[in-house]
């Protein structure tokens, strides 16, 4: 039975090889796809920081809460470098706010990127303490890192 | 009785009878507002967050003192003074390009419902801020907890459009005290330093009932409290 399974998957992965070309890049998001994901992943950064934000204004300070915003949201930022594949700017023809330059400059986004994982693991080992005035004086130096990169490389709001 | 119509008279520019108009209560609140406002705008330019927060809460504490006022405070204050219906506003509106001096002591009834307008936007526009957040997810106003970051990111762009909405009631606003000072030869700026204005002499006058200031330092120190609740997060 097992090895009846095995054959039928085969036969369907190769069927579906020939059928589309051999061109594997067909299954590969696309670039809408791309911005639209990276939209979502960095509302939901933007929503870790409000979290820890949260805790520490509202003076809960649940380590529990924290140190999982404060992780999922390093992992975002050491990430977040390769959210931007070439063809994934306004040329895509989906509304994205990030401008030409993260492509034209590659070399200063990407040194502009690096500064944010560092601020983040700070942040983390911060909300570990506890301190609430350490916990605000890191993430208003996290932000300084998010708005090295934005003030550059993203258009900026209509509204703001 | 703060509002009267114009009658045929002498020239009212002979007259030099002077009359209280304005409260010290209501004079302060349109200097600091003016004030306010532009530190709001520079600051919030300027990306001096916590002082756009602080003067947000001033202007917050401000509005909500002058709702007060409009039905405690005295008379020219009053909403129920100022704020008139249809047919009152379009036969002043009809009026308005004759260079006759107008005979409204405290707000004319066109300019009443403009004020109405401006303190309502402001109201809409501090409260919008309250629960604003920045596009990195960091600087955010007090109640920015009860709601997501996205429904923050939409009371944040609505923030910016009720400033242009202001921006323009603002620009209407000086307009029109330009056009009394240069076309009907009437200073309103005047009254709102001194509280007093020149009283043409054919105007029928009684004297405006004026509230005592204690009112408005509680009502304010109510205004504030609340305001400091809110900021402070003591709830």
């Amino acid at each position: 039975m097992r090895f009846k399974v095995r054959t039928i998957a085969i036969l369907v992965a190769g069927a579906a090889l020939i059928v589309s070309g051999g061109q594997l890049s067909a299954a590969d998001p696309s670039p809408a796809e791309i911005i639209k994901a990276r939209q979502e992943k960095l509302k939901d950064l933007g929503e870790q920081m409000k979290t820890i934000g949260g805790q520490a204004k509202s003076g809960t300070l649940d380590r529990k809460v924290m140190a999982d915003a404060a992780a999922k949201a390093s992992a975002y930022a050491k990430d977040l470098p390769t959210w931007f594949p070439k063809g994934t700017g306004p040329e895509a023809g989906v509304k994205t706010a990030a401008k030409p330059e993260i492509w034209a400059q590659a070399d200063d986004f990407k040194a502009a990127a690096e500064k944010l994982p560092p601020e983040v693991d700070m942040l983390a080992e911060v909300v570990a303490s506890g301190d609430k005035g350490a916990i605000f004086t890191q993430l208003q130096a996290t932000g300084k890192a998010c708005q090295g990169c934005h003030k550059q490389f993203r258009v900026k709001d209509k509204e703001e | 009785m703060p509002y009267s119509s114009p009658e045929p008279g002498p020239d009212p520019r002979l007259s030099d009878r002077r009359v209280r108009v304005w409260d010290l209560p209501i004079r302060l609140f349109h200097w600091l507002i003016a004030a306010l406002f532009g530190f709001c705008w520079w600051s919030a330019e300027t990306e001096h967050l916590d002082w756009h927060m602080l003067s947000g809460f001033a202007v917050l504490a401000l509005v909500l003192f002058r709702i007060y006022w409009g039905f405690a405070g005295s008379a020219t204050a009053r909403f129920a003074s100022f704020l008139k219906g249809p047919r009152t506003v379009f036969g002043y509106a009809r009026n308005l390009f004759r260079q006759s001096e107008s005979v409204a002591f405290g707000h004319n009834p066109m300019g009443g419902w403009s004020v109405i307008a401006l303190i309502l936007l402001l109201l809409a526009q501090t409260v919008l801020g309250l629960f604003a957040i920045d596009v990195d997810g960091i600087n955010a106003g007090p109640l920015d907890t009860l709601v997501s970051f996205e429904t923050g990111r939409r009371f944040a762009h609505l923030h910016g459009r009720v400033f242009n909405l202001l921006l323009i009631l603002t620009a209407l606003h000086l307009a029109a005290v330009a056009f009394y000072w240069l076309f009907k030869r009437e200073n309103l700026i005047g009254p709102m330093i001194t509280g007093r204005r020149r009283l043409p002499s054919w105007a029928a006058w009684s004297e405006l009932y004026f509230a005592p200031l204690w009112k408005a330092a509680l009502g304010l120190a109510l205004a504030g409290l609340l305001v400091a609740w809110v900021a402070l997060g003591w709830f």
